[in-house]
């Protein structure tokens, strides 16, 4: 059935959303990398992430420190793993980090375009440009690239531009579409 | 009631007003040997470090955030940034003698917050200036170096041994403002830079914060800063 998408899939918005329509979980390994002017070379995170529709995420990071970020029945929470073993944590940038969750949740749901806080562009070569509208915003995002792979409903790669020198790469890897993933790793962590 | 209210200020006085300890003084090449111990703490040429830095702040919470600091020793100039795990860069800044903010998203944007940010990876990464420094033995017979401040404080190093070495800086009127020192870690520390260190912030608005080295990365000489 996604084969018969693979051809025109990220052509157009249309396609887009039909394609995500039959996606109903994602999961991917990633790994992150920040560029900073000041970094000799970037500093690399890695992780995995899970996604059921319509809205649970789950965005784990396994190295250099251990984190996981749980997005489930409209509640963002963040735990911090430690010496002590795991704790919830709140502020340091968590309310953007919502955002950014809510966005995530967004776009594997094939949902590009719908955001008001964005103007979305598609671009050749299955890429999608996202602009901040205000200017408050663009002072903290300057622009999202989403680099969506050959295959359909998976996506490649993000890249978050704070400026043109300060970026976060994310690059995904080991997808796998519509396995079932147990609930309570949207729920409870570790 | 008078005699309470006379103890109580007494007793939030007294830290207030404590002499430092004397340090008893040793023969000059024994003293040139604890100065050089005593510098040797700190990183020396350029370097890149990334650390993972718990925040305890007095509510009992904490929050975690990724530091990162590229310091050239000689030119006693650095520059910081501090971000979310998730690398959401909330705060960056440079220090060559004077402090130049290039961002700073909450909750780093409260007044002072730069300032005291900046304070603490200077106590943490530079040596202090030699002038007038007295080294010497502290009562306990633990080697001590105290150097004298601009602003009329001062800073004790104690290099102690196999790598159980304390900074201290203290405000002009002798009240200890913030301790440093590496913790018992579970790994080797890297480039002899401890694999964790905790600074102190003592009072009722204070602090800690443990810092878990990530990376160190030394830097070519010729490149930035």
């Amino acid at each position: 059935m996604l084969a018969l998408f693979c051809v025109g899939w990220g052509d157009s918005w249309e396609t887009l959303r039909t394609t995500a329509a039959s996606v109903t979980s994602v999961q991917a390994d990633f790994v992150q990398e920040k560029h900073l002017p000041i970094l000799a070379k970037p500093l690399v995170s890695q992780g995995a992430f899970y996604y059921q529709k319509p809205g649970a995420l789950r965005w784990e990071y396994r190295s250099p420190v251990q984190s996981i970020m749980l997005m489930h029945d409209g509640h963002t929470r963040r735990f911090v793993a430690g010496p002590s073993g795991w704790t919830e944590e709140r502020g340091a940038g968590l309310e953007a980090m919502q955002v950014v969750m809510e966005e995530i949740s967004q776009w594997l749901a094939g949902n590009f375009s719908d955001n008001p806080m964005f103007e979305a562009k598609l671009e050749p070569g299955r890429r999608i440009l996202m602009i901040p509208k205000e200017e408050a915003m663009r002072q903290v995002i300057q622009r999202i690239e989403l680099n969506l792979a050959d295959r359909p409903g998976v996506m490649q790669s993000v890249v978050i531009y704070e400026s043109e020198q300060a970026f976060t790469r994310m690059t995904f890897g080991h997808t796998v579409l519509n396995a079932k993933i147990d609930e309570a790793l949207f729920r409870s962590a570790p | 009631m008078k005699r309470l209210c006379v103890i109580l200020l007494l007793t939030i006085l007294s830290p207030a007003c404590a002499r430092l300890p004397e340090i008893r003084d040793v023969q000059p090449a024994a003293a040139q040997r604890t100065a050089a111990e005593c510098a040797a703490i700190f990183p020396k040429g350029v370097w890149q470090f990334a650390h993972a830095i718990q925040f305890f702040p007095p509510d009992g919470s904490s929050k975690t955030l990724v530091g990162i600091v590229r310091l050239s020793s000689e030119a006693k100039r650095f520059d910081c940034v501090m971000m979310t795990i998730e690398g959401l860069v909330l705060f960056e800044a440079e220090y060559d003698g004077r402090i130049k903010i290039k961002r700073a998203i909450a909750p780093l944007d409260k007044p002072g917050v730069a300032e005291g940010m900046v304070e603490d990876i200077r106590l943490i990464f530079f040596a202090p200036e030699p002038w007038g420094v007295e080294t010497g033995f502290t009562p306990e017979g633990e080697s001590i170096c105290r150097y004298p401040l601009p602003d009329g404080g001062r800073e004790e190093i104690l290099p102690g041994g196999d790598g159980a070495w304390e900074i201290r800086r203290y405000a002009p009127n002798h009240r200890l403002l913030r301790s440093v020192a590496p913790l018992a870690g579970d790994k080797v520390p890297l480039a002899g830079i401890p694999a964790r260190v905790e600074l102190k912030a003592p009072g009722l608005a204070g602090y800690r914060l443990v810092m878990r080295l990530v990376e160190a990365i030394p830097i070519e000489q010729e490149s930035k800063p």
